[in-house]
């Protein structure tokens, strides 16, 4: 028996330790280290020495130009994420409610751009939002403008292209859950006189809630945490966390300040999704839809 | 009736633009890579397939593509290998800790790609001083990279794979005298093929695709594909980028056609 217990002990140490070390030396080790740089002293031209202070940190809450970073990225992810939630919530609605052979093509369609690659997306937006791009020739045509307009290096364009790429996981997890709720729900709020209108806002949305809060956040994240988007799209005028924490540890070679700026960034993501998951607790409490929040794997 | 035809239509106008707004960028990319003029203008010239014939003799265009096909299979073959290895422990065997080590294997999800690069980087980099063997940038220290993001994508595809498979199947198979490794050869193995190669494919697009985790760890002069493509963007955006970047949407929709056979493709999200 015990030998039995020893040997299984064995197998599970031979399946999970390779997978255990290298994410342990490769991921959690840079991580830890990333956080240890962020204490460091800077010195100019791109050394650092060892040290135990918070200079970085004061540093970056006291600049303005770091502040403005910062301020950039929540109010366009949050601007993105709420775009996304208004555009999701139909096409989710439709995909869960299809019946049809469409059904697979309609998903493939709204994941298939999630798969492309952020790179690739950025520059159809180029060339749609450019000088003498597509929307600048149509509204010149009609006669809406006299000039071109500047759309790239603008926080509108840069909304617009985070909201394309997070849109396909918000549909995606509203979906799951929209279609676990039974359609003889809203049939029978149709039959007693209801309009549809009145049954998506009065039954579904209040017993979809809690996906549609846990999509919410997912994509928030995901805009924070954006970088090709902002770099190619927002340029120097529309800076955001990501791409200026890179641009602090490969261009300006401070990397106290950049380690200390991803800190920053992971901490204020953690924090807000704490606070955020808080707040649907207390909403969603007391109410008896919890087992329509799992997402489905 | 033919009013609330038309009723219907007006209210369906949404969702087209919404599905219009979706594919967009990637319906640029693809309508200028046609464009027969290299400067981009509306409406075209003209239309042409010579930008595809140019990018053969774009030699940086060719070599990042292949540098990219070799990074991704490799971090494919390992980040399967390890996903498998770690999927048996967590979903056949009971164990203290197991929420930890789930946790744990997912993990690289949560941390925004930029940060898993550059931390790799930074720590490779230091370690290279103290013990003094290069160690960035190096190929496989780039592999490595691409295996850390691909592990929470084979991991959770494999699981879910092999929490599917009854697990009486294997207990019969050893009841009947094959050892535990011959009764997962023989009876998981060819069950658990449609999960494993999709989470194949997904893991390889995934990293094919990825620009961040690359960044710090590729070496001068031998790009990624993604990178080769921005550090062109920077400069310009003309039908020739746009003719790489169809190349890309075509074989990344190949490969989700492929892997759609095996998996739907709506679980995986």
């Amino acid at each position: 028996m015990s030998q039995n217990r020893n040997k299984s002990r064995f197998e599970i140490g031979m399946l999970i330790a390779p997978t255990t070390i290298l994410i342990t030396i490769m991921f959690l080790l840079p991580l830890i280290y990333f956080l240890r740089v962020s204490f460091n002293q800077n010195i100019l031209g791109g050394f650092m020495e060892s040290a135990w202070t918070i200079e970085n940190y004061i540093g970056f809450f006291t600049d303005p130009y770091f502040l403005k970073i910062l301020w950039n990225t929540i109010y366009i992810s949050i601007a993105a994420t709420l775009l996304t939630l208004v555009m999701a919530f139909p096409i989710a609605y439709i995909l869960a409610r299809m019946t049809s052979n469409w059904k697979g093509v309609l998903i493939a369609l709204v994941v298939f751009p999630l798969l492309v690659g952020n790179i690739v997306r950025d520059i159809g937006w180029i060339s749609f939002f450019s000088e003498n791009g597509l929307v600048n020739r149509i509204i010149t045509k009609i006669g809406l403008t006299d000039g071109p307009v500047q759309f790239l290096e603008t926080p509108p364009a840069v909304i617009i292209a985070i909201a394309n790429v997070v849109l396909p996981y918000m549909i995606l997890t509203i979906q799951s859950v929209i279609e676990r709720i039974n359609p003889a729900l809203e049939e029978a709020a149709i039959d007693l006189g209801a309009s549809r209108w009145k049954v998506i806002r009065t039954v579904l949305i209040p017993i979809a809630m809690p996906g549609i809060l846990a999509g919410t956040l997912f994509v928030f994240i995901l805009s924070m945490n954006a970088y090709t988007t902002p770099l190619v799209i927002g340029g120097t005028k529309v800076q955001m966390m990501a791409p200026a924490l890179y641009a602090q540890i490969n261009e300006v070679s401070n990397w106290p300040m950049g380690s200390a700026m991803a800190i920053i960034l992971i901490t204020i993501t953690l924090l807000s999704s704490i606070l955020y998951l808080r707040v649907i607790e207390r909403t969603t409490s007391g109410s008896n839809h919890a087992t329509t929040t799992e997402v489905k794997g | 009736m033919q009013q609330s035809k038309w009723l219907t239509f007006f209210k369906r106008i949404p969702i087209f633009l919404i599905f219009g707004f979706i594919v967009l960028p990637v319906f640029m990319v693809i309508w200028i890579s046609f464009f027969s003029t290299s400067l981009i203008t509306f409406p075209p010239k003209g239309y042409s397939f010579k930008w595809f014939v140019e990018l053969l003799h774009h030699q940086e265009f060719l070599n990042s593509f292949f540098l990219s096909l070799r990074v991704s299979f490799f971090a494919m073959i390992i980040s399967l290998v390890l996903g498998l290895l770690g999927s048996i422990a967590l979903i056949r065997y009971n164990f203290k800790g197991k929420k930890i080590f789930e946790l744990l294997f997912l993990s690289p999800l949560i941390v925004p790609t930029i940060i898993t690069g550059i931390g790799i980087y930074i720590f490779l980099f230091n370690t290279e001083r103290l013990i003094g063997i290069d160690m960035v940038p190096n190929l496989w220290a780039l592999i490595t990279a691409h295996v850390i993001i691909c592990i929470p994508w084979t991991v959770r595809l494999i699981s879910a794979g092999l929490q599917s498979i009854n697990p009486s199947l294997e207990e019969a198979a050893i009841d009947l005298g094959s050892t535990r490794i011959q009764a997962f050869i023989k009876i998981v193995l060819p069950n658990l093929r449609p999960s494993i190669i999709a989470a194949g494919i997904l893991s390889f697009i995934h990293s094919f695709n990825n620009l961040e985790i690359s960044l710090m760890l590729v070496r001068p002069g031998e790009l990624t594909l993604p990178i080769e493509i921005l550090n062109y963007v920077f400069w310009k955006v003309d039908p020739l980028i746009a003719a790489v970047s169809t190349v890309q949407i075509i074989l990344i929709g190949i490969l989700m056609w492929i892997a759609n056979k095996f998996i739907s493709i709506r679980k995986v999200f």
